[in-house]
């Protein structure tokens, strides 16, 4: 099936049509609220129609940067309002969209003030985030960059639980460090290359810049700014101490996104630009990004295993699977050309990126659905809701083994090809890292004996009938999340045929800025 | 007769099947949720049974029957293949998976029939079979690594099947974890293949193997190999398997006894070619092997609890698998898989019977003298007994004397020897679980519920009759002539690679020269410890000795010392306890103050000192956008000096 979007600005809707939803969300008189969230939910949905028939409209096979837009927006600095999707682009706008109305759907019962500036705050978050995904001109993509951050500080800040406050405020100030950092690379990158060719033209757009070649002084002086803004996102170890903070005082579904898109931002900022832009760099830092890798991933279990609320759990076993993330980019911006595993460790890493997603966004959905009803997340109060609440169980059972990397879930798969690309890297740090498969298995099956099974808690015992499984509106917002693990799970070349482009692409810019590197 | 390899995939196809019905549907549909899983069950061995025939009989040509579905990982060079291959060693595994499989599922019917939750005991039992067969029809290395997972799954849901019950929830925890241990080795292993010949596909592995390095090659054997040790719970991964006694006993029978444990050793047999090529890795295997047997044998000795003497039974019976394979012996050790599946997952029934009986009592010091009372359980079971011991002419001799027989030929001696003094110990605790159970004056328990003790309904007595009679028979239909067995001829082209390539020299079978005389002196040795406990615990009406038995375990210190051994199984749960839950857990506790207050302290830290300075700015900067702005100021021309700076060197 082939469908033409010639003329149409398909990425452009996408990305402001939640921004256009905001804004009548907006004039919508307060007593609204149902005509508020109708308008919202169906934002968020209408935005994932487009990006499924963006999905269906790209084309694999010609593969590279399509659908683009062009249009000067600061022409004396160059700066455009350039935006493209390439595989790796649009398999992270279906993650957010998808993400997104589920998100929404599922704070209609969670959140009882300011449903209004909730709704709005979503939507506009919903713009950042895709605008990160697509924009192509880097002054752009700061902007998007900055966007995400403020709706997502306000989530926290106004709608989360007791300590709040200090959760956000530490959020926005870690990542403003990094941001900082970043634009004072880009400022400096695009300084860089008006003094080479005396010509602002070009100096914030993607393409030139990765095709200009730095010297190694800026490219390292950049690449690290880069690579510390998105390693905060992502987050690396060490930088990740706002993450537990930040989830456990988040709503539920600020925690789905910050766990299911967020985190993205800062693995698809360093396959997108920092190792393109500045490959001399990538390949000088990688080791160092690749011994960061292999702490988080044990490191992140074994708190994980000490955790007493199962939020936090959750969040520092993300630290944990993102520490894949990072391990398959590096390890393929080292392995060299011809050696088997050098595509292998960065498909896995985007694989991995799309199934964190869906599966720790379903766990969070998941802790979220009991915390509704005991008001609680300290997992030693929990016990035996196997019996009360069995297809809630059931249902928890199934996303906790995706997490543990159950083969035929969409866990494995990206997990596994970062293992390969490790190996082939240094068999050593696979079989550190693997690891994680015991220390996985242990932290939460640890977690579904104390929860699901045995006798059920004096705790949930006293809450009586409040204690009720699992709503059919809450089974609606995790039965797609839990269809797309599986399909993925079985036929992940739907993932790995869309970003196979986007890694051969970004490889390329490694490799012949190794040969060019030989030459000189 | 040939069957249409077509047809292949709808071996494991039909139980996922069963799986995904009952799991959706099975809570509605309520007392009769059995009826779906086990008609796709007894489908599936049907087909199963077709295929095994037609391979058997060359009906598929030489190179099997491969039926290829879809590519399930295309990721640039690493393609991975979900293909089913069946050739002559599937065949042997699908015969023992299907059959055990299908009786088990019958069996449950009646065992689990007052069980609220047997809905879901039956959709699990699906899910089991599907990974199973899986595992053994899968041609490519990951989809085994998957399947192994599946199986690993289905055994945790199943060992956690009374999830209230805390022991039942740990052992499933346990048995899972303990698994990855060896799962870690076996995923490195895949890695390693992969990234030394750009393939998994295990045909074509075995094909290319011998063009590696040997070092290479050794080092796959090994990580393959931990996986096998994971999987068939052996030394030292072989603390779960007497934990997972905690799930229902038919899931004792089909998945801890017959087949899931045996994937181990499929996986070596799997790979021969390559262990072939790495012989000091099947010294090690049969290393792992011979100490196990012999190391769960020592324990089966005082252990009261019926269905962990078969536990500990099944742990030594496995380890004369492997050590069978580490000689070289592949075939026999193939035929051990095969006779003990029989005969143990027919002994796991009886003692579910019996534990039915006696209104689940386990412990075998609550019973004695049930054989008058449950004589369909007493008799099969005693079959299976004697088959275990490797009495003529029952399977267990057949398959038993090939494995010590072909270790004394081929040279060694040491697993032999061992093995010897197992199949001893081997015939002495079995008959002292028979004596026990069944012979000698009832205990005060077993007296206060005499009369209501009775046997289950047929669903349960059938399948121990259907598998009483391959315990009888399979041995002798496989194991003759004894020159040149059936199996053999089976396996030959499974192993022929792997046997050119060890070109160890097999003497001429001599019926009545040395093979004679070690099949005389195994037989001796089976019959030596089965004769000495039926004295101690009786038979049938002899009287029992318990005064003797006392007497011999205090005589010296060294007994004395053996017993608490075995009673406390060698310590090694305590020894992991203090290792991994005690110690691991410190560690884990100094990585979590070390986040909390060097890494996020830090963290705060530099926050207080920011904020601090933040106050004093506050005197000349008002506001927070102001602040920003001087921050970024600031950072610019930090940045632009340190850029500068490194420019200018």
């Amino acid at each position: 099936m082939h469908i033409d979007l010639t003329g149409i600005p398909i990425v452009s809707i996408i990305t402001f049509l939640p921004l256009a939803g905001a804004l009548i969300v907006g004039v919508v008189p307060r007593r609204f609220e149902g005509a508020m969230k109708a308008i919202a939910l169906g934002t968020a949905l209408a935005t994932w129609v487009a990006s499924l028939v963006l999905l269906a409209a790209y084309s694999t096979s010609s593969g590279g940067f399509q659908f683009t837009e062009t249009t000067q927006w600061i022409p004396i600095f160059g700066i455009n309002y350039t935006i493209a999707v390439d595989g790796l682009s649009v398999a992270l706008v279906v993650l957010t969209t998808t993400l997104t109305w589920i998100s929404i759907l599922a704070s209609f019962g969670p959140i009882k003030t300011r449903m209004k500036e909730y709704l709005i705050s979503f939507l506009i978050l919903e713009v950042g985030m895709l605008g990160v995904f697509v924009a192509l001109d880097l002054f752009l993509f700061y902007v998007f960059w900055e966007v995400v951050l403020v709706p997502m500080y306000l989530i926290i800040g106004i709608w989360g639980g007791a300590n709040r406050i200090y959760a956000t405020i530490k959020f926005v100030l870690y990542t403003l460090v990094g941001s900082l950092l970043m634009l004072v690379a880009i400022l400096g990158t695009a300084y860089a290359y008006q003094s080479a060719t005396g010509t602002w033209n070009g100096a914030f757009d993607y393409f030139t810049l990765r095709a200009h070649g730095f010297d190694t002084t800026l490219q390292a002086f950049a690449f690290l700014a880069f690579a510390l803004a998105f390693a905060i996102k992502v987050p690396m170890f060490p930088f990740h101490t706002w993450l537990p903070d930040a989830h456990v005082e988040a709503p539920t579904a600020g925690s789905v996104i910050l766990a299911g898109v967020l985190l993205k931002l800062g693995g698809y900022g360093l396959i997108r630009f920092a190792v393109p832009m500045y490959p001399d760099a990538a390949q000088r830092f990688a080791i160092l990004f690749i011994a960061l890798s292999v702490i988080a991933i044990i490191y992140g279990a074994i708190v994980a295993l000490r955790q007493t609320d199962l939020k936090k759990l959750v969040a520092y076993s993300s630290v944990s699977h993102m520490g894949f993330v990072t391990l398959g980019i590096f390890v393929s911006v080292l392995i060299p050309v011809g050696v088997a595993g050098r595509e292998q460790g960065m498909q896995g890493a985007i694989l991995q990126m799309v199934n964190h997603g869906l599966i720790t966004g379903a766990l969070f959905l998941l802790v979220g659905v009991i915390y509704e009803r005991t008001h609680d997340r300290a997992i030693a109060k929990m016990g035996g809701l196997g019996a009360p609440t069995p297809v809630y169980a059931a249902i928890f059972g199934f996303f906790v083994f995706a997490s543990v990397g159950l083969p035929g879930l969409s866990g494995f798969v990206g997990e596994f090809l970062v293992f390969v690309g490790a190996y082939a890297y240094n068999p050593w740090v696979a079989a550190v890292s693997a690891f994680v498969m015991i220390f996985a298995a242990a932290y939460l099956l640890w977690m579904v004996q104390r929860v699901l099974f045995g006798q059920v808690s004096e705790f949930l015992a006293g809450l009586g009938h409040h204690l009720t499984d699992i709503r059919p509106v809450e089974i609606l917002t995790l039965a797609p999340l839990g269809a797309l693990v599986v399909v993925l799970g079985l036929v992940p070349g739907l993932i790995l045929g869309l970003i196979d482009g986007s890694v051969t692409d970004v490889l390329a810019s490694v490799h012949a800025a190794l040969v060019a590197g030989i030459q000189r | 007769m040939t069957v249409n390899e077509q047809l292949i995939p709808l071996i494991p196809l039909l139980p996922i099947l069963g799986f995904a019905f009952t799991a959706f549907a099975g809570r509605r549909i309520g007392r009769f949720a059995f009826l779906i899983p086990l008609l796709l069950v007894i489908a599936s061995w049907a087909i199963a049974m077709g295929v095994v025939y037609t391979q058997l009989t060359g009906g598929y040509g030489e190179a099997g029957a491969t039926v290829a579905l879809w590519t399930w990982v295309p990721a640039g060079r690493f393609t991975v293949e979900v293909a089913f291959h069946v050739d002559n060693l599937t065949a042997c595994l699908l015969i023992v998976v299907t059959t055990i499989g299908m009786l088990v599922h019958l069996y449950s019917v009646g065992y689990m029939a007052h069980d609220p939750g047997r809905w879901r005991f039956f959709a699990y039992l699906n899910l089991f079979m599907f990974s199973m067969l899986l595992l053994v029809l899968a041609s490519d290395f990951l989809v085994v690594f998957a399947a192994w997972e599946l199986v690993g799954l289905s055994s945790y849901i199943l060992i956690g099947f009374w999830y209230p019950r805390r022991s039942a929830a740990l052992a499933a925890k346990k048995a899972f974890i303990v698994n990855r241990v060896g799962d870690v080795g076996f995923a490195l292993g895949i890695m390693a293949i992969w990234v030394a010949l750009g393939t998994l596909d295990i045909a074509t592995v075995n094909e290319r193997i011998g063009t590696l390095q040997p070092l290479t090659i050794s080092l796959i054997a090994f990580l393959v190999f931990c996986g096998a040790v994971g999987k068939s719970a052996q030394f030292p991964l072989h603390v779960w398997l007497p934990d997972a006694m905690e799930g229902p006993t038919p899931v004792s029978a089909l998945i801890h006894a017959a087949t899931m444990v045996n994937a181990g050793v499929y996986l070596v047999a799997r790979t021969a070619t390559i262990y072939a090529h790495a012989p000091e890795m099947m010294v090690l295997v049969a290393a792992i092997g011979t100490f196990t047997a012999i190391l769960a044998a020592s324990i089966a000795f005082t252990q009261t609890d019926i269905k962990r003497v078969l536990a500990y039974s099944t742990l030594s019976q496995l380890g004369y698998m492997f050590a069978a394979f580490g000689v070289g012996a592949f075939t026999a050790s193939i035929f051990h898989l095969m006779t003990h599946g029989f005969f143990k997952g027919l002994l796991f029934l009886g003692s579910g019977s019996v534990i039915h009986a006696v209104h689940d009592e386990q412990d075998m010091n609550k019973m004695g003298g049930l054989w008058r009372k449950i004589p369909v359980t007493h008799w099969t079971m005693l079959i299976g007994t004697l088959a275990l011991s490797g009495i003529p002419p029952l399977a267990g001799f057949f398959s038993k004397d090939q494995i010590l027989g072909e270790s004394f030929i081929l040279g060694f001696y040491w697993v032999w020897g061992i093995g010897l003094l197992v199949a001893i110990m081997t015939a002495f605790y079995m008959f002292r679980l028979m004596g026990k159970t069944f012979y000698g004056s009832p205990s005060a328990y077993a007296k206060s519920i005499w009369e209501s003790i009775h046997e289950g309904p047929w669903t349960m007595l059938l399948p121990l009759v259907l598998l009483a009679i391959p315990s009888v028979f399979i041995g002798a239909a496989l194991g003759l002539p004894l020159a040149d067995p059936l199996i053999k001829q089976w396996l030959l082209p499974v192993f022929e690679g792997a046997e050119t390539t060890l070109a160890r020299e097999v003497p001429e079978y001599q019926l009545f020269g040395i093979d004679g005389a070690l099949i005389i002196v195994s037989v001796a040795a089976a019959t030596l410890g089965a004769v000495v406990s039926a004295w101690l615990f009786g038979l049938f009406r002899t009287r029992t000795r318990p005064a003797a038995v006392e007497r011999a375990t205090a005589s010296s210190r060294v007994t004395r010392f053996l017993y608490r051994a075995s009673l406390n199984k060698w310590w090694f749960d305590d020894l992991y306890d203090l290792l991994f839950i005690r110690i691991g857990g410190r560690v884990a506790d100094a990585i979590v103050w070390f986040d909390v207050h060097v890494v996020d302290g830090t963290v705060n830290g530099t926050g207080t000192v920011v904020s601090g300075t933040g106050r004093i700015l506050r005197r000349v900067q008002t506001g927070r956008v102001q602040n920003y702005a001087l921050g970024i100021a600031f950072g610019l021309v930090v940045m632009a000096g340190a850029y500068l700076f490194m420019a200018s060197r």
